[in-house]
């Protein structure tokens, strides 16, 4: 049997934006992502600081803000979305992420919470975003990305998270059974 | 809000394999698409004969090909993470004759699709990845395998020929261990 692999280009949107999280509350959160500290045990992709991929179940006070951040995607998607995993990194000198992709999720986000522009999150042909506090990322799943070596004393502080559409119970179950 | 949006240029794989079906098989399906006839309404995107979007509900004819078909792509495009599985979620037949044609569209929230050719006599319209400057001209016994969420179309069918497809969707869905 002959296998051809066509390799061909894809166009991909990535939305930036800046979400208006205030300060005060901004602060409440990475004091909290600070006192949840490390809490998964086994290999991730990130070498940084980093929360299980549920962290609501650790923590209510990112709870407004995933509600912000889902009404911004379902504003700007116009898909009906819901969150599905989500967790806390901090990033200190030297941390990093490996390139991976979110596979079989449908968007992706990343919201930086504390970032000074000097590390930035990278995608496929050396695309490169550089986040500021307050910077909302969210682009498909499927695209390759990466965090190089964070090269600043001060740390970096993100949450990151997978959505999904809605599942249509009824139809989800309908499938060709093997 | 200040919005910015990035149009990314990124690989992506379609692949394509011949399944070998025996002739006498796909004749039999094909002669089972005939019956079926279109029960769309050319209210889909696709503006040709087709049946409605669970095919193997209804009908066991196609079990077999379904079967080849889900075998091949569990081969060529296997799932990295062992933690998940492809489920085929719909598939449809579709029969094109003279003037049908399809819109551009993709198939998210899937995550594969295919569509295999049992029939394509020639000159038959080609299946085109709209943003991505490629198209495949279909032939007897093609398989084509390619990420949902690629835009793809069916130009106007110029001739009085048979283009005789099966098409579907395949999500994946994790595999819980007891």
């Amino acid at each position: 049997m002959i296998i051809t692999k066509n390799y061909i280009q894809s166009f991909s949107e990535i939305i930036n934006l800046q979400l208006g999280i205030s300060e005060n509350y901004k602060q409440e959160c990475i004091n909290e992502i600070y006192k949840i500290g490390n809490s998964v045990d086994g290999y991730t992709n990130l070498k940084a600081i980093r929360s299980t991929y549920y962290i609501w179940e650790e923590t209510k006070i990112l709870d407004l803000l995933f509600k912000q951040i889902i009404n911004v995607i379902d504003e700007l998607i116009k898909v009906n979305c819901e969150i599905i995993n989500a967790w806390s990194a901090i990033y200190k000198k030297e941390h990093y992420a490996d390139k991976h992709y979110h596979n079989p999720c449908f968007m992706s986000f990343v919201y930086y919470l504390k970032s000074n522009e000097t590390t930035p999150l990278l995608f496929d042909n050396n695309f490169k975003l550089y986040p500021k506090d307050d910077t909302l990322i969210i682009f498909p799943s499927y695209l390759y990305h990466s965090v190089p070596n964070h090269e600043d004393e001060e740390d970096r502080i993100c949450v990151a998270g997978n959505l999904d559409w809605k599942k249509d119970e009824d139809k989800s179950n309908r499938r060709f059974i093997r | 809000m200040e919005v910015k949006k990035y149009h990314l240029s990124s690989p992506v794989e379609v692949t394509t394999t011949h399944l070998g079906i025996p002739l006498e098989y796909k004749s039999q399906c094909i002669e089972e698409i005939y019956k079926i006839g279109d029960q769309m309404n050319h209210k889909s995107n696709v503006k040709a004969d087709m049946s409605e979007w669970y095919i193997f509900e209804n009908n066991d004819v196609f079990n077999p090909l379904l079967d080849n078909i889900f075998t091949a792509i569990n081969l060529f495009v296997p799932i990295e993470d062992k933690k998940f599985k492809y489920k085929m979620s719909n598939c449809w037949s579709a029969r094109y004759k003279k003037g049908d044609y399809t819109v551009p569209h993709k198939h998210l929230p899937s995550h594969l699709s295919f569509v295999y050719y049992l029939k394509a006599d020639k000159p038959s319209s080609p299946i085109v990845f709209n943003y991505s400057n490629f198209q495949l001209t279909p032939i007897d016994d093609l398989l084509i395998i390619f990420p949902s969420y690629l835009t793809h179309s069916v130009p106007k069918q110029l001739e009085e020929t048979e283009r005789i497809c099966i098409a579907g969707n395949l999500s994946i869905e994790e595999i819980f261990n007891k």
